[in-house]
């Protein structure tokens, strides 16, 4: 069963993503800010992470960052899910280093496709 | 020495020599009468033979003396009369002198002098002391010596009448009781012929056969005399008529000039024509005149000045009452010429309109000609019948000249016044607007520079001075090039424009000749250049450049920008929430839902998209606002884009259950266009969404491609519900929406459009829409994208 781990300050979404992964079969693991998703990607190991852009203590950017400049995480895809669709920021968060990056408000469906599109159901 | 002591000198010397002359004769024919055949010698040797012959000798020779004395004291006599009449210059006073002279010298008792020239004979002197009736008697009758005078060609000397057969038996002599007559004609070189009748009586000596040559030679110096006389009279009787004529011609004249001088010294038509009138009238000595003129309408005769009337005419004259071509005036002016009357109650032409008890008798009239044109007519009138002739028509016709050159004056005067005046006002006007402009262009809150064709700056405004931070002493003058360039990228891409404006003047009034730039000044702040030329009938005369500080404008923008960012952006959150629910809810993941929880869960979610879409065109417009969206220029192939429309939309179809026909209509080959990809997707898929949405299900969606005047035209038509007229202009205004939109309760912001339009021409291209407003006439909408240069075309694209 493929680990999703998303980092998501705001609860209700967070509650979404998780309710809607782990319908479609995917283990979830949630992080409420950047730092803790930082932590839990190094612990956990996951499949994929999907990050929030604008967290309390660390953006999404710099997880991303920090994600593919260490070896032992660099493998690991990065999705952004954001609210922040100018091109300057999608063009940040790709230059980042993330596979995907998915608008907010996204439909739970497109969210699923995109997710199974990079690691298989 | 004058001509009259030549002659006189002549005459003594002929006289001399004549009287020699006949004393040898005297001489001779004495001797002859003694001793016939014999000389001159044998007549003096005689002399010494005879003592008797001696006395005989002094007798003759005494007799002989006392015959030249007589001989010459008449030759001095006749000298004296030749003198006496050369000194009248008048021909019969000559001839008067001449005869009373010979009358008293030679003791005549009769004198006479006839005109020979005339069948009937002319006494010029008659014969004094004699009744006149017994003369005239006496000159019916013949033999008249005066008659036969005519075929003399000398003098004819009747020494004795008593002895002469024929002419003892005329009448005159008999009348003139002449015992001995000399009969001299006088022939003349001009053909005048006349004579002298010289009568002694019988107490008186007679003439002498001998001075026959005397009189003669006085007759040939007389009859010279006389033609000179004659000719002198002559020319000076020609002289005379001469002066009459010139006195005449002069008086004309300056009747002439003083109406000229009078017409000349005033351009006021009435007083002109009153004046020249007066003169007119004065110079021929009429009773009344009138000048009449056509009326503007020229269909009645106007009288413009009267002088002989009692009642003044009012200004402007007063119309007479006959039409233009009717009465004396009508006539001439139709005629063009001239004419008098001189007995008005016969002439038909003549209205006595203001003339009923016909004081006036007789007329002359002119036209007032200028060139072929009569301008009007003067007419003067007169108590008397015939006042008038020939010698005042010519110089009333004169005059008229003169006051027709006057009228036509005043009219051309009066244009040339009017244009002055019109043009003076005009140039007041324009001298007003400009100076109203130029305080309109100082007063303006925008920076104005307007430069000449070789970019020299020509109007620098106080506006300018503020916003540029410069002196207009530093700028006038001066080409624009030279500080404009201190204004960075933009600055010079303003200086790049004018330059080739001047070099290919652009198209007056083209659109693509403006320059909208932004120049960011050192101190952060921002100005706006709206640059245009200036151009009149293809000549390029320079730029008009505005300058306006929008600093602030900027920064609102900016912030407005942020807070509309802002605003969607924290929208987004709980519309993530609640679209997310829903869909979950909807995928049965939380438990089977009826069919009404689905149906109302379904609304909840299109409301949702609803309000995403305008959270998206929301942000769209204040980024395009605020030119925070940059285009990523691609070549693009067209048919790749309309595909791709296609396929989009038939996806709707199938998505939402609405069956459509969708066509496509590619011509090959065409080229390849320039754009944003992400950007003109959006314009294509926006225009298709409203033909889809505003189309009943059913119809036709038409996606059409082509090439026209070097861009591509991108085309969507529909046969959908179509838009009012009355909605066509405001389709591509922001927040608008139609009536029928609402009434099909479709989707939508309002901004779809504005925003499709802002894209299409940030690329360069232009869009717009046609549509019956009929439904089922549908919509089409098009757009242009320029082609992408230096790309050939893709050629043999299959459908």
């Amino acid at each position: 069963m493929p680990k999703i781990l998303i980092a998501e300050d705001e609860r209700d979404i967070r509650d979404l993503i998780a309710f809607t992964l782990r319908f479609n079969g995917y283990e979830v693991v949630a992080a409420r800010d950047g730092e803790q998703a930082l932590t839990l990607v190094a612990a956990e190991q996951p499949d994929l992470v999907l990050l929030d852009v604008r967290m309390p203590r660390m953006t999404g950017y710099e997880v991303c960052r920090r994600i593919k400049t260490d070896k032992s995480m660099h493998h690991i895809p990065v999705v952004f899910l954001s609210a922040k669709g100018q091109e300057s920021e999608v063009q940040a968060g790709m230059e980042a280093g993330a596979a995907d990056y998915i608008l907010k408000p996204f439909s739970p469906s497109e969210l699923i496709e995109r997710v199974t599109a990079l690691i298989g159901s | 020495m004058t001509t009259f002591d030549l002659f006189t000198l002549a005459l003594l010397i002929v006289a001399l020599g004549l009287g020699a002359l006949t004393l040898v004769r005297l001489a001779a024919r004495r001797s002859r009468r003694r001793r016939p055949g014999a000389g001159t010698e044998a007549a003096g040797s005689e002399y010494h033979r005879s003592h008797t012959q001696s006395r005989e000798q002094e007798r003759d020779l005494l007799q002989q003396i006392e015959a030249l004395q007589r001989w010459q004291s008449q030759a001095r006599a006749l000298w004296e009369v030749l003198e006496a009449a050369s000194t009248q210059a008048d021909f019969p006073a000559a001839l008067r002198t001449a005869a009373e002279r010979l009358d008293q010298e030679l003791a005549l008792s009769h004198v006479l002098v006839a005109d020979a020239s005339r069948q009937d004979i002319h006494l010029i002197v008659a014969p004094a002391r004699l009744s006149a009736r017994d003369a005239l008697q006496a000159l019916m009758e013949e033999p008249n010596p005066l008659r036969a005078a005519r075929d003399l060609k000398g003098p004819l000397v009747l020494s004795d009448l008593r002895r002469d057969e024929a002419w003892s038996r005329s009448p005159l002599l008999r009348v003139l009781q002449a015992a001995s007559a000399v009969i001299l004609p006088l022939h003349l070189d001009d053909g005048w012929s006349g004579v002298l009748l010289l009568v002694r009586g019988a107490g008186d000596p007679p003439f002498e056969p001998e001075c026959a040559d005397l009189y003669a030679h006085f007759g040939g110096q007389l009859a010279a005399t006389l033609a000179k006389t004659r000719m002198l009279h002559r020319a000076t009787q020609r002289l005379t008529v001469g002066t009459q004529d010139l006195e005449r011609e002069h008086e004309r004249t300056e009747t002439l000039l003083r109406i000229t001088s009078e017409l000349s010294s005033s351009l006021d038509l009435e007083h002109v024509l009153d004046r020249a009138l007066a003169l007119v009238i004065d110079a021929v000595g009429a009773d009344r005149g009138v000048i009449l003129l056509p009326s503007s309408e020229r269909d009645v005769l106007i009288l413009r000045a009267q002088l002989g009337a009692d009642e003044p005419l009012p200004h402007g004259g007063r119309p007479a009452p006959f039409k233009h071509d009717e009465g004396l005036a009508g006539w001439v002016i139709a005629h063009r010429q001239p004419v008098i009357i001189p007995d008005l109650t016969r002439d038909e032409r003549w209205i006595p309109y203001s003339d009923p008890i016909a004081e006036h008798k007789s007329a002359l009239a002119v036209p007032l000609l200028v060139s072929e044109d009569a301008l009007g007519a003067l007419l003067l009138l007169s108590h008397r019948r015939g006042a008038f002739d020939e010698g005042q028509l010519s110089l009333v016709t004169a005059a008229a000249n003169q006051v027709a050159a006057a009228i036509n004056n005043a009219e051309l005067y009066r244009l040339i016044r009017d244009q002055a005046e019109r043009l003076g006002s005009m140039l007041r006007a324009q001298q007003v607007e400009a100076s109203k402009s130029r305080a309109i262009l100082e007063s303006i809150a925008d920076g104005v520079i307007v430069t000449d064709p070789d970019h020299r700056v020509v109007l620098f405004n106080s506006a300018a001075e503020r916003i540029l931070g410069l002196k207009r002493d530093e700028a006038l003058g001066r080409p624009a090039v030279d500080f404009i360039g201190l204004y960075g990228p933009a600055g010079r891409r303003w200086v790049a424009a004018v330059q080739g404006w001047s070099q290919t003047p652009p198209q007056a009034g083209a659109d693509q000749a403006l320059l909208d730039e932004r120049l960011m000044l050192e101190d952060e702040r921002v100005v706006s250049v709206h640059l245009a030329p200036v151009v009149f009938e293809k000549d390029f005369l320079g730029t008009v450049s505005i300058f306006r500080d929008i600093t602030r404008e900027v920064e609102l923008d900016r912030l407005k920008s942020e807070f509309v960012a802002t605003v969607s952006h924290e929208l987004r959150t709980p519309m993530t929430s609640i679209k997310g629910y829903v869909e979950v809810l909807l995928m049965g993941a939380v438990g089977p839902l009826s069919d009404e929880q689905r149906r109302f869960l379904e609304i909840i979610k299109t409301n949702t998209d609803r309000l995403g879409i305008l959270v998206n065109d929301l942000l769209d417009v204040s980024r395009i606002e605020a030119g925070k969206i940059h285009l990523t220029m691609q070549r693009l192939r067209v048919e790749d884009l309309v595909r791709e429309a296609r396929a989009y939309i038939e996806r709707r179809i199938a998505e939402e259950s609405k069956p459509m026909h969708v066509h496509l209509d590619l011509p090959g080959g065409l080229p390849h266009v320039r754009g944003d990809p992400e950007r003109v997707r959006q314009v294509i898929t926006n225009l298709v969404d409203n033909s889809f949405n505003y189309t009943p299900a059913g119809g036709n969606i038409t996606l059409r491609a082509r090439l026209r005047n070097g861009e591509v035209e991108i085309e969507v038509a529909d046969d959908g519900i179509g838009i009012p007229p009355t909605d066509q202009d405001r389709v591509f205004e922001r927040f608008f929406r139609g009536e029928q939109a609402l009434d099909m309760a479709v989707a939508g912001t309002g901004l779809g459009l504005s925003i499709v339009k802002q894209l299409v021409e940030m690329h360069g291209g232009r869009i717009w829409m046609t549509s019956e407003g009929a439904p089922g006439e549908g919509t089409t909408f098009t757009f242009t994208l320029p082609i992408a240069e230096g790309i050939p075309a893709t050629i043999g694209a299959e459908d």
